[in-house]
């Protein structure tokens, strides 16, 4: 170590630099108090011995003088003293100074306090060090984070959360809490929300996020109903994320044509259907394990299905929500939130007024970045407003633009496979049909959903009145699908282009009972619970029926460019 | 927050007792209680008679003691829940893992 | 036996000093011979009145007190301590006997270290 050594005595001096460098140490000697803090100064030295009584100023004044100066590394200071007092000795410590010695030196007490302090003084130096690395480590973490948040909004945030229907909170920060909140327009005219919590902080949770989002968006565009999507995200996820990180999911698909809505709950807090004119809270419990934890071979989803109106509105909360405490360790709870709901039907943004709520009971605007909900009124049905084709969509292309394609599902495939999707992104290989897309996804599944439910199963649609209807009908059709051993739907498409555009005859055949289909026509709408033939006769320019309602043979007309004409 | 095991004496019934708060701070603890052990215990019981509070990460470390007792095959009780800690497992569904 | 050297502290400083040890001596002299010759100048002066450098003679007695210790001027060392004394309680009176004293003995000293080291 580099040594300094302030004493006006040349005697104590000498002795004592003798001391120190027959323990290898460097030796810088000063005179004068003044000296000694010019010689600090130029030749910094990790310990200083000074002599109290000098000529010109004394040795508090230098220890003063140097750990006003000093601010960047810690130097022990020893006071050489030939005081005994302890008030005096005390003093040495609360000027500045780390210990003292008396005079005259002994060379063994020497020795052993600049073992010691030199001990430390190692010790505070790797400190200092460590510190700076990880300084350095948190900002490059940090800037890490800051870059994977703007990549993250930029493939998550695609969808349609700005919608006039919904009202949401999720700070910049939840990304990293891991909470995920996807909405995307449904191309059978409604709108697909996710409300996702995956566990685990930071980094890894927002990881999971990504392929999720894809496959939400991916999925949602070409039709897929809930049950296929989430069996595709708990296979990715079961393989991708590690062992005991796991999804909690709320997701729903709101039918603005059907006026219902198809909700899944899995390992997340409950969400709420509220109806805003009875005040009834509809409480969707989570019934299954979350997303990532069971193998695909078991997994099975199983929504529920409830109607959905212009007075109706879903709120999906993370737990973040119901755990928020107080000074007190009380938890918001689940009792709280029901009763804040029913007291405040009339808002209209029933999210940020919860939010607020949740802030003052917790006294804690910080709890407020650990907070996801999402709020969903009846959406515009978007059939209504054209939607404009996706910007990377070339011209003049026609694809499948004359074509014919058949398929036929029986027994337990037609239970198990849905070829919506299939049949859809079949024809939409002609780009032409692009801005057409909502309209023919409609024609599709209707016809399909008729054939499949009114036909093979042989439901009633009267069932459907009612909300406890809706719920006992759906339920039916997954018995109905689950237990099919026999039956099939035949689906034929035929599309052939035209001098303005083109014509796409849709034929299918189902192996069920038939039905009345002119008595069917003739009674209206209400046979078919608010949607259905009238739709589809709005829609093709021609719909009949053949083999006592068996087989339907419906005609989609599209010009090209002008889609608009279409009503 | 401490983790306690007790292996029987012909060591095929391992009982996990965790006393306090189960979250991520027991994560090694929990994991030294039963990973080093060989053969594997057959039955494996969890005593949360003392555990106050069950988060996601303590969720998540009940499915890793699930994988390495042989996941599906996994013999694991999970006894003496008090209310809170039933409703998370309800809610997470885990009935459908664990014997509770 | 010597009264005017300590041995021990003699011994620890030839084990320090090694063979500066003649160097250290050296500076110990002429540094004690311009502090005891400050001494000597004051008790002069201050013969007739009484004197306002009792400060100085105390610090003068203080350093020249401690240097001697460590060269284990024993004799040399307590009568430095005693006119420090008496100097910080203005008792000095006896100033130019104490400084005679001091003058003594630090040849006393000279000649028996001296004896000491070449033997």
């Amino acid at each position: 170590m580099k040594i300094l050594i302030a004493d006006d005595n040349s005697v104590e001096r000498l002795i004592l630099s003798k001391v120190l460098e027959q323990e290898g140490h460097e030796v810088v000697q000063a005179e004068t108090g003044n000296q000694a803090i010019d010689f600090f100064f130029r030749h910094s030295p990790s310990l200083v011995f000074l002599d109290i009584l000098m000529p010109d100023i004394d040795g508090y004044e230098v220890a003063s003088a140097i750990t006003r100066g000093e601010q960047s590394r810690w130097v022990p200071i020893i006071f050489l003293t030939s005081l005994t007092d302890a008030y005096d000795l005390a003093k040495c410590i609360d000027c500045g100074g780390d210990d003292f010695v008396s005079k005259p030196i002994n060379r063994i007490i020497i020795k052993a306090k600049v073992d010691a302090f030199s001990r430390i003084a190692n010790l505070y130096e790797t400190i200092e060090q460590q510190k700076s690395e990880i300084q350095f480590h948190n900002d490059h973490l940090i800037q890490e984070q800051e870059a994977a948040k703007k990549i993250f909004n930029n493939i998550a945030h695609r969808g349609c959360l700005a919608a006039g229907n919904i009202n949401y909170h999720l700070s910049p920060m939840s990304i990293f809490n891991g909470d995920l909140m996807l909405a995307a327009e449904t191309p059978m005219g409604g709108m697909r929300l996710m409300l996702a919590d995956f566990t685990g902080h930071g980094l890894p949770a927002a990881i999971g996020a990504m392929p999720t989002s894809e496959i939400f968006y991916g999925m949602t565009k070409k039709g897929f109903v809930i049950p296929d999507v989430m069996t595709e995200m708990n296979t990715r996820l079961h393989s991708v994320l590690p062992r005991g990180v796991f999804c909690c999911v709320v997701v729903a698909d709101i039918d603005a044509l059907d006026e219902r809505i198809t909700i899944w709950n899995a390992g997340a807090p409950q969400a709420y259907i509220i109806d805003l004119e009875s005040g009834d809270v509809e409480q969707v419990h989570s019934n299954h394990l979350p997303l990532g934890v069971q193998s695909p071979q078991r997994f099975k989803v199983n929504p529920q299905v409830f109607s959905f109106s212009k007075k109706h509105k879903l709120l999906a909360v993370t737990d973040g929500i119901i755990e928020s405490t107080n000074e007190q360790g009380e938890m918001y709870g689940e009792e709280r939130m029901l009763h804040f709901i029913q007291n405040n039907l009339k808002i209209d943004n029933l999210c940020s007024a919860l939010i607020d709520q949740i802030v003052e009971f917790t006294h804690d605007a910080e709890q407020g970045d650990d907070l996801s909900l999402i709020e969903v009124a009846f959406p515009h049905h978007h059939l209504e407003q054209q939607t404009a084709a996706d910007d990377d969509e070339v011209h003049a292309q026609t694809g499948t633009l004359d074509s014919n394609f058949s398929l036929c599902l029986r027994g337990k495939s037609l239970g198990k496979f849905d070829p919506i999707p299939l049949l859809l992104q079949t024809l939409l290989e002609c780009r032409e049909l692009t801005p057409h897309r909502s309209r023919i996804f409609t024609v599709l599944s209707e016809l399909y959903n008729n054939a499949l439910e009114h036909g093979v199963l042989g439901l009633d649609s009267e069932i459907k009145s009612g909300s406890e209807g809706f719920a006992k009908y759906y339920q039916m059709r997954t018995e109905g699908l689950v237990s099919l051993r026999e039956g099939f739907v035949k689906v034929e498409v035929d599309h052939r282009p035209l001098k303005d555009g083109g014509e796409i005859i849709f034929e299918f055949v189902d192996s069920g009972k038939g039905f009345d289909f002119k008595k069917v026509i003739k009674s209206g709408s209400k046979h078919y619970s608010g949607r259905g033939l009238p739709l589809l006769m709005n829609l093709c320019e021609s719909i009949e029926h053949f083999d006592d309602g068996r087989r339907i043979r419906a005609v989609y007309r599209w010009h090209a460019k002008d889609p608009e004409d279409e009503s | 927050m401490s983790v306690g095991s007790n292996l029987s004496a012909d060591g095929k019934v391992l009982t996990i007792t965790i006393n306090g708060r189960f979250d991520f701070s027991a994560h090694q603890a929990f994991r030294d209680s039963y990973e080093k052990l060989t053969p594997t215990p057959s039955e494996i019981i969890v005593d949360m008679v003392d555990t106050t509070y069950l988060d996601s990460s303590a969720l998540g470390m009940l499915l890793l003691l699930r994988d390495h007792a042989g996941g599906d095959t996994a013999n694991i009780t999970l006894k003496n829940c008090n209310e809170d800690i039933r409703k998370i497992l309800t809610i997470s569904n885990f009935e459908q893992l664990f014997k509770i | 036996m010597s009264a005017a050297l300590d041995l021990q502290i003699i011994d620890e400083l030839k084990l320090i000093m090694g063979d500066d040890i003649g160097m250290l001596l050296e500076t110990y002299f002429s540094d004690s011979v311009i502090k005891i010759q400050e001494l000597s100048e004051i008790a002069e002066r201050s013969h007739s009145e009484v004197t306002d450098d009792s400060d100085i003679i105390r610090r003068t007695a203080h350093s020249l007190k401690g240097s001697s210790k460590n060269v284990g001027a024993k004799n040399l060392a307590q009568l430095c301590e005693l006119l420090e004394t008496n100097a910080r309680n203005n008792q000095l009176e006896n100033l130019s006997i104490q400084v005679e004293d001091i003058t003594q003995a630090f040849e006393v000293f000279k000649i028996e270290i001296g004896q000491l080291l070449s033997s």
